[in-house]
């Protein structure tokens, strides 16, 4: 090789690139016949060129039409968005949200910031369910045994069956927290005496409910309070992430967690797997699910004062009697007994009203295990007629759904009211199709005494029915959802609220804010019933499973939605894909790698997934997440560009990922046993984003002497309270070739992350997407490396073996001062403005990408194809202020240059100058860590002015001298070690 | 050799004067490159006149195209705005006095009829109302943006941009609503930007009106 002349190649594919190539020959070049004159070929180039000309020249451009209202609207002005307040029923959660609608149609939830749940916060699942409102494959007709029918037919089948029953009629539907309905659901009862109303929730909660019960002789979930909590100690309850309100929680965690205080609470978390809330934990103690249980039982034991054998147990038991009435145990382990023993704990700890709230209590969920039990009993052995299903997916989420599918098929009448395809609404006779929440009327209860509102932003598409509305025509009445709802509240509105006001005023004020406190209705509580529980479990000899939601796909309930399947996962950064998380020690035992499938046994269950190997794993715990091969799923064959080299995303009728809901034991248990597993030899691609995207260089690349890049910096809050720069890479002395000759003079935007406060929960990832338009690409562009997400969430780990700590750090354009990608740009499509943004000009670029070569951060995007716009329904979400980027262009964050733009002109039209807080970007909006901050770095008196001279602030990559405006802000873990000393110096 | 230059020469300015020719006579007709619709006058679905409205009832812009001052979109009015007065006026005024010496019924313009007729022929049905289809006059491409609410808001009168429409019976597109053409109002200072931070470069940066 050496003595020879050097080999180009342009790729790896190219033959040349093994070392015996010796093709330096290359092939001769075809002779060109060389004649002289106007040849035929010249003659053909400049006609062509010619009649090119005049084509383009006379085209006349097509005729475009502009149609006013006949009569507009008062309120409406076509080119302005309105917004409604409303209530988001896309999980039980019940996050208020703030609906933008633009000409007619929604194209953007925000949180609500007065609502004293969300605080104004969004999580992931939410801002996506607003494509859900244009799916074109909803069922907007009423379905009789698969065919299309009419109101009218099936509502009178049903009557006809609920009439002539003579056995039971069950009433399944996921949690009613609406008074209304309830009181509908009452009437129904009354009226039709077979009827029995069951509630689930897919995800169970029931263990909480049930030792309530125990304890206090009432079902009820109590408000947790993480901001009046200086301790908390979580076992295995990811409330950062997907547990039962996980933005409220965030919100509230994040309240006792300023810096500038003098105290901020510390949070312990024990699980097995590595979840969004053991990422952010200031300890996390790793134990398989049964020495998680048993763990429980000794930290009972430590703070009831007995002695107890578990080392760490005892420490937090001490840890926790330290913090008497100001700690919160709370556990998200379905295991009435565990449930039992955390109210104990926080019974003798005198948490009670003050960080748990006994008189607000939750009702977002009241699913009961028992009942479900019960019913699939009673289905089972023929003693229920019908079923009406409504809000939930049995035959997916339960264990024995394929058996629970049989039966169903089997009864007289069998109801599904969903604006899906299901599982369950496959072996329903019946499907009443039920109406997405920004198209109908609601009230809910969230907490007691707080009754929140879903208000229509938009006529129906099709001819769809909510339960309460197909009830209400059940009982043989007619009418309009408002009109129920509102006479509802009209009957019993002077008990509810306190002032004189009249009720026209309390409806509108109700509909105008989205929420109203109300009285509370008295719990009644019995004192407490101490129960002891026994608990007696043998370690188990192999390998332990645990079932986890991911806060993206939770428990399947959107898997339909494409903006969340190829969301990343925050932790593993997997697209696309369900998989069997197993920890380096089980690899090495099974020779597994990634992507290698195995065959996971457990009892009589199997299933086949690919492995992923998670650092931070329990050594014995395997884990996989639910909510995948949801049937619907299979639509993602179509999704992404076509083109020669396409492979779909999913296979011809296969849904995406794997379902592992019959891993789920009996008593609607999480975890378990695993008997075998086996190595079925095939492998799989698993869709990773942060392979390509990470700023870590590839070992390949770089060379190993290249020191390790400081983009996390890290220090513990002692520290930090002694020296506010703690923690911080000493910068290293930059020469620069630029002069300093652009001066800021108006506005200097810039942009501050705070990586403490952010808890990955990829909000902004999904806000992002839906201000800006950013395409779906499906999995095989992911693997091509070809994502298009503006915003990416980078995680990085730290630390061996299973105690692992997670950082992330949200990366997008920087809009560097000495930006690189400017000077490379052939065409001057990317530019500096005035303000420091760094701009990309769409109908100026062509393509070259040389500035996404230059981009030390790889945060430029670029438009391989025209991604599918093909479905019409679909492009209504689209935001009319952003231009849809065609093929060729290269995009990035624009730092919501429209929404900049917006504020001035609202400033303009007052006279004055933006003030700070009046830009909200869209990722900063929705961020329920309120990690975000953007502003004007030239006014002094600023947020982002204070957080850049914090001490905190630095800026990644400081070191090439490129001046980001975006800075982050340290990382503060509240634990003893000193994180000074593994620090590279510069 | 003299006559070759003489040849050459004389080749020169033929050149010369066919291309300079051919340019005004471009200049002057109504080609023009792609893109560029100065001179677009397309016929209306109803022959409504600018001139008798904003020029001889001198009825401000504002009051139909009333979304220009807190919109992207300045508006086409809706009918209902239309019947603020055609709920009264029928006709001509002219044809009104005419109709009144002589002592005989008004007719109905049939141009003002179709403002009624979009309303429905009975109060019923919903299915025969339907507004007018208005031809859009200026447009722009869809990698522009451009709202009329910062423009009214710093004072820019409607004609600027738009010509006199006052004078038109039929509105025509009377600038070419290039870049170039835009750049050179932002490249001026205007009293509306001295109060606030917002200079005039800020007005020249490309995301002003691309995103």
């Amino acid at each position: 090789m050496s003595d020879k002349i050097k080999n180009y190649y342009t790729s790896f594919e190219d033959s040349c690139s093994s070392d015996d190539c010796s093709c330096t020959d290359l092939p001769p070049v075809a002779e060109v016949e060389k004649t002289s004159g106007f040849t035929r070929r010249s003659f053909l180039k400049t006609a062509g060129f010619s009649f090119g000309a005049l084509f383009v020249a006379c085209t006349q451009a097509p005729v475009k039409k502009a149609i006013p209202f006949l009569i507009q609207p008062e309120e409406i002005l076509p080119g302005k968005a309105i917004w409604y307040a409303s209530t988001s029923n896309a999980c039980e959660a019940g996050c208020a949200v703030h609906v933008k609608n633009r000409d007619g149609r929604p194209i953007k939830l925000e949180g609500n910031p007065e609502h004293p749940l969300n605080q104004g916060g969004l999580c992931s699942q939410c801002q996506a369910s607003l494509i859900e409102l244009y799916d074109s494959k909803r069922i907007l007709h009423p379905l009789l045994n698969g065919e299309k029918s009419d109101w009218q037919t099936v509502d009178n089948k049903i009557i006809e069956k609920l009439k002539n029953s003579d056995k039971e009629i069950v009433l399944l539907t996921n949690t009613v927290s609406s008074p209304s309905s309830e009181n509908i659901i009452g009437k129904f009862k009354r009226k039709y005496k077979n009827i029995s109303h069951v509630q689930m929730d897919e995800y169970s909660y029931s263990a909480i409910l049930d030792a309530h019960e125990k304890n206090y002789g009432k079902r009820f979930i109590p408000k947790y309070q993480f901001d009046k909590a200086d301790l908390i100690v979580s076992i295995d309850a990811d409330f950062l992430g997907t547990w039962i309100s996980p933005i409220q929680f965030t919100k509230d965690f994040q309240k006792n967690r300023k810096l500038d205080s003098k105290n901020i609470s510390k949070l312990i978390h024990i699980e097995s797997h590595m979840s969004l809330t053991g990422a952010k934990a200031d300890e996390r103690i790793v134990l398989s699910p049964s020495e998680i249980i048993k763990f429980t039982k000794e930290l009972d034991k430590g703070i009831q004062g007995e002695l107890t054998e578990n080392k760490y147990a005892s420490k937090i038991a001490n840890l926790l009697k330290h913090n008497k009435g100001k700690s919160l145990v709370v556990s998200g382990i379905n295991d009435v007994r565990v449930q039992l023993l955390v109210n104990r704990i926080n019974k003798k700890l005198g948490n009670i009203n003050k960080t748990l709230n006994h008189k607000e209590v939750s009702k977002q969920y009241a699913g009961s295990d028992k009942d479900v039990k019960v019913f699939i009993e009673k289905i089972n052995n023929g003693k229920i007629e019908g079923v009406i299903i409504a809000g939930v997916n049995p035959v997916y989420s339960l264990p024995n759904g394929k058996e629970l599918s049989k039966k169903i098929k089997l009864l007289k009448l069998s109801v599904s009211i969903t604006d899906n395809h299901n599982e369950t609404s496959e072996c329903c006779k019946i499907v009443a199709p039920d109406r997405h929440y920004l198209e109908s009327w609601n009230d809910n209860e969230i907490v007691l005494g707080l009754l929140s509102m879903t208000q229509p932003v938009l006529q129906p598409f099709g001819k769809n029915r909510s339960l309460r509305m197909s009830i209400n025509s059940w009982l043989g009445k007619s009418g309009n959802e408002r009109d129920l709802i509102r006479n509802y509240w009209r009957g019993i509105f002077t008990s509810k609220v306190k002032t004189t006001q009249t009720f026209t005023r309390f409806w509108n004020n109700l509909v105008h804010d989205g929420f109203v406190k109300i009285k509370p209705i008295s719990l009644k509580l019995n004192a407490f019933n101490d129960n002891r529980p026994q608990i007696n479990i043998n370690k188990p000899k192999g390998l332990e499973y645990i079932l986890y939601r991911t806060p993206q796909l939770a428990f399947g309930q959107h898997a339909e939605n494409p903006w969340l399947q190829e969301l990343p996962d925050p932790i593993t950064k997997i697209t696309w894909d369900n998989y069997v998380s197993i920890s380096p020690e089980i690899s090495k035992k099974y020779k597994l790698e990634k992507g290698d499938v195995i065959k996971i046994k457990s009892g009589n269950n199997t299933v086949q997934l690919p492995v992923f190997l998670q650092p931070g794993q329990q050594k014995n715990t395997i884990s996989i997440a639910l909510g995948y091969g949801r049937q619907g799923t299979e639509r993602f064959h179509e999704i992404g560009p076509n083109w020669l080299e396409k492979k779909p995303t999913v296979e011809k009728g296969i849904p995406v990922g794997k379902s592992v809901s019959h891993f789920i034991s009996e008593n609607i248990n999480f975890t378990g046993n695993i008997t075998s597993i086996i190595k079925t030899g095939k492998t799989w691609n698993l869709a990773m984003t942060q392979t390509f995207d990470s700023l870590i260089n590839p070992i390949n690349t770089s060379p190993a002497i290249m020191p390790k890049r400081p983009f996390v910096q890290e220090t513990t809050f002692k520290s930090y309270k002694k020296d506010p720069t703690s923690g911080k890479h000493h910068g290293h002395p930059v020469t620069t070739m630029w002069k300093d000759d652009h001066k800021y003079k108006g506005h200097h935007w810039g942009m501050a992350l705070d990586i403490s406060a952010c808890t990955g929960c990829s909000s902004c990832v999904v806000s992002c997407q839906v201000e800006n338009n950013v395409p779906v690409v499906g999995k095989d562009e992911v693997l091509r490396k070809r994502d298009m997400h503006w915003l990416r969430l980078d995680r990085y780990y730290s630390g061996k073996g299973e105690n692992v700590d997670v950082s992330f750090q949200a990366m997008m354009c920087q809009h560097c001062d000495n930006a690189p990608c400017e000077p490379v740009c052939p065409v001057l499509a990317t530019v500096h403005s005035t303000e420091g943004l760094n701009e990309q000009i769409y109908n100026r670029c062509v393509g070259t990408r040389f500035c996404a070569n230059n981009c030390p951060y790889k945060v430029r995007r670029f438009n391989w194809f025209e991604y599918a716009r093909e479905d019409v329904m679909e492009n209504m979400v689209l935001n009319p202020d952003v231009t849809v980027r065609s093929r060729g262009v290269m995009e990035k964050c624009s730092m919501c240059i429209q929404r900049i733009q917006e504020a001035r002109f609202e400033a303009k039209k007052n006279g004055k100058s933006i003030q700070d807080g009046d830009i909200q970007l869209a990722c900063q909006q929705s961020c329920p860590a309120d990690a975000i901050v953007f502003g004007d770095l030239n006014d002094p008196k600023s947020k982002i002015s204070k957080l850049v001279n914090s001490g905190r602030h630095y800026k990644v990559l400081e070191e090439l001298n490129v001046r980001p405006t975006v800075g982050y802000l340290t990382q503060v873990r509240n634990r003893e070690e000193d994180s000074n000393k593994g620090n590279h110096h510069g | 050799m003299k006559d070759k230059l003489i040849n050459n020469q004389l080749k020169l300015i033929t050149t010369f004067v066919v291309i300079v020719g051919i340019g005004i006579i471009i200049k002057n007709s109504n080609i023009h490159f792609p893109g560029n619709f100065e001179g677009y006058e397309p016929k209306q679905p109803i022959a409504f006149s600018h001139q008798l409205h904003a020029g001889e009832m001198t009825i401000p812009c504002m009051y139909c195209h009333f979304g220009a001052e807190d919109s992207k979109h300045a508006g086409i009015p809706p009918a209902n705005v239309c019947m603020n007065c055609h709920e009264f006026v029928n006709n001509n005024t002219n044809e009104n006095k005419i109709a009144e010496k002589l002592g005989r019924k008004v007719e109905v313009s049939p141009e003002i009829n179709k403002i009624y007729e979009s309303f429905g022929t009975s109060e019923k049905n919903y299915e025969d109302k339907s507004p007018t289809e208005w031809v859009k006059i200026h447009n722009l491409p869809d990698f522009v943006f451009f709202s009329h609410k910062p423009h009214i808001n710093a004072g820019i009168d409607c004609e600027k941009c738009h010509g006199d429409v006052a004078s038109m019976t039929r509105v025509k597109q009377v600038n070419d609503l290039s870049m170039g053409w835009c750049l050179d109002c932002h490249r001026q200072d205007h009293e509306s930007l001295n109060n606030t931070k917002e200079r005039k470069s800020q007005l020249q940066d490309c995301a002003t009106c691309h995103y």
